[in-house]
């Protein structure tokens, strides 16, 4: 229950939706794709937090960049292993991001990845299914 | 992970981040001011274009809704207005039928207070229109809340109305509910006296007063006021004693209209 509460409107547009993106366009592109688009949606995001501004544009352009590195291994065929990947995105981006917003507040970084980040990535995973499946299975018919 | 690692530094593709990270770490590093700047920056360069979409669309939306209340408005008048163009030919006829003389339109002057006579008791208030705007004397005056009184003199820019609390004003008015009739005038404060209802006659407390057109000055039908007390039914009295509140409240009057009778035919 608590944490279907902690999942809201804000949290799938700030958080779920922009990594869903990034990793899929990183997996899809490459790594100078995937920093670029990472930095870019991180920038975007960033703003409505003038205080760490670069901090959500540098985490996300890691893994933007290292998910890229994964594109052309064989590792990445199954969809389980894209879905770990996006689930590990999103607990590294907010560990990450929370750490450091945080200075390094151990406490508080923990209670916000029990509560909150272990929701949104299986939620990300959850979409992130789909995303990597239907485009496969499209391309498969159109084949 | 080893080859990953191979794979990141042998293609030397280490150095595609270090751009960004060497423009994440200025970005952190400016002043709070430089960082809020630069966000609004962003956000008018990024987002502004969505938020203006988005406000476009909202009153896209609107403007349709509203598009659509008035077309359902509309198609309610025009029905109101067929019925009662029907109900208005149906009228002529029957009145035809009957043989009654064309009923009198009226028009309305609107007009403003302008003065109030020095001696409050006197309740005579100037309007801002006068012969020119076709005023004339004893035309009656109106607001909307009930008959307010009448022109009692006319000069070229104003005139002067003689409220209906006035000594001298007096006013035919029936019930509207039992059809009695009496005579309407000013009795103390903001209410007037309802007179020449015989003992008998069936008013009740809560009745609208209106003007029965009888007298020639004021039309029939302007509302006059709801009756507050009826007394007077012991004894051996011929009238009843009847007050009646006024709807107008003439310690406010502001706009009023004045009434002029125009003849169709």
């Amino acid at each position: 229950m608590i944490l279907v509460k902690n999942l809201n409107y804000q949290k799938i547009f700030f958080v779920i939706l922009p990594i869903l993106l990034i990793v899929y366009l990183a997996i899809l592109r490459g790594p100078k794709e995937g920093a670029l688009f990472g930095f870019s949606i991180g920038l975007l995001l960033d703003i409505f937090n003038p205080h760490f501004l670069g901090l959500g544009a540098l985490i996300k352009c890691f893994i933007g960049f290292f998910v890229g590195n994964f594109k052309e291994t064989l590792f990445l065929e199954s969809i389980f292993s894209k879905v770990v990947i996006l689930f590990l995105a999103v607990f590294t981006n907010d560990l990450f991001y929370i750490l450091i917003s945080s200075g390094f507040g151990f406490q508080r970084t923990f209670e916000v990845l029990w509560y909150g980040s272990l929701l949104s990535g299986l939620y990300t995973c959850f979409w992130g299914f789909f995303l990597f499946v239907f485009p496969k299975k499209i391309s498969i018919r159109l084949t | 992970m080893g080859w990953l690692r191979s794979s990141i530094l042998k293609e030397n593709r280490i150095q595609v981040i270090f751009p960004y990270l060497i423009a994440s770490l200025i970005l952190l590093a400016l002043p709070n001011s430089y960082q809020r700047q630069l966000s609004h920056l962003i956000f008018a360069f990024a987002y502004s274009p969505f938020y203006q979409l988005n406000s476009k669309l909202k009153e896209l939306y609107q403007v349709s809704q509203k598009n659509k209340s008035l077309n359902e408005e509309l198609i309610r008048l025009k029905i109101e207005i067929l019925s009662s163009k029907e109900e208005s030919l149906e009228n002529l006829r029957l009145r035809e039928l009957l043989g009654f003389k064309s009923k009198t339109e009226y028009e309305v002057i609107p007009a403003e207070v302008v003065a109030l006579e020095p001696n409050r008791k006197s309740y005579m208030v100037m309007l801002d229109i006068g012969e020119n705007d076709g005023v004339e004397r004893n035309l009656p005056v109106i607001n909307m809340k009930g008959l307010v009184g009448r022109v009692t003199d006319v000069e070229e820019g104003s005139c002067w109305i003689e409220l209906l609390l006035h000594p001298n004003c007096r006013v035919a008015v029936l019930d509207q509910r039992s059809r009695v009739h009496g005579i309407i005038r000013g009795a103390q404060g903001n209410l007037l006296k309802l007179d020449n209802v015989p003992t008998d006659g069936d008013i009740q407390v809560g009745d609208k007063v209106i003007s029965s057109g009888l007298g020639g000055i004021f039309p029939a039908g302007l509302e006059i006021g709801e009756v507050k007390k009826v007394g007077g039914v012991e004894g051996w009295r011929l009238f009843k004693s009847i007050l009646v509140k006024s709807g107008v409240d003439f310690n406010q009057l502001e706009e009023l209209f004045v009434i002029r009778f125009k003849k169709t035919d």
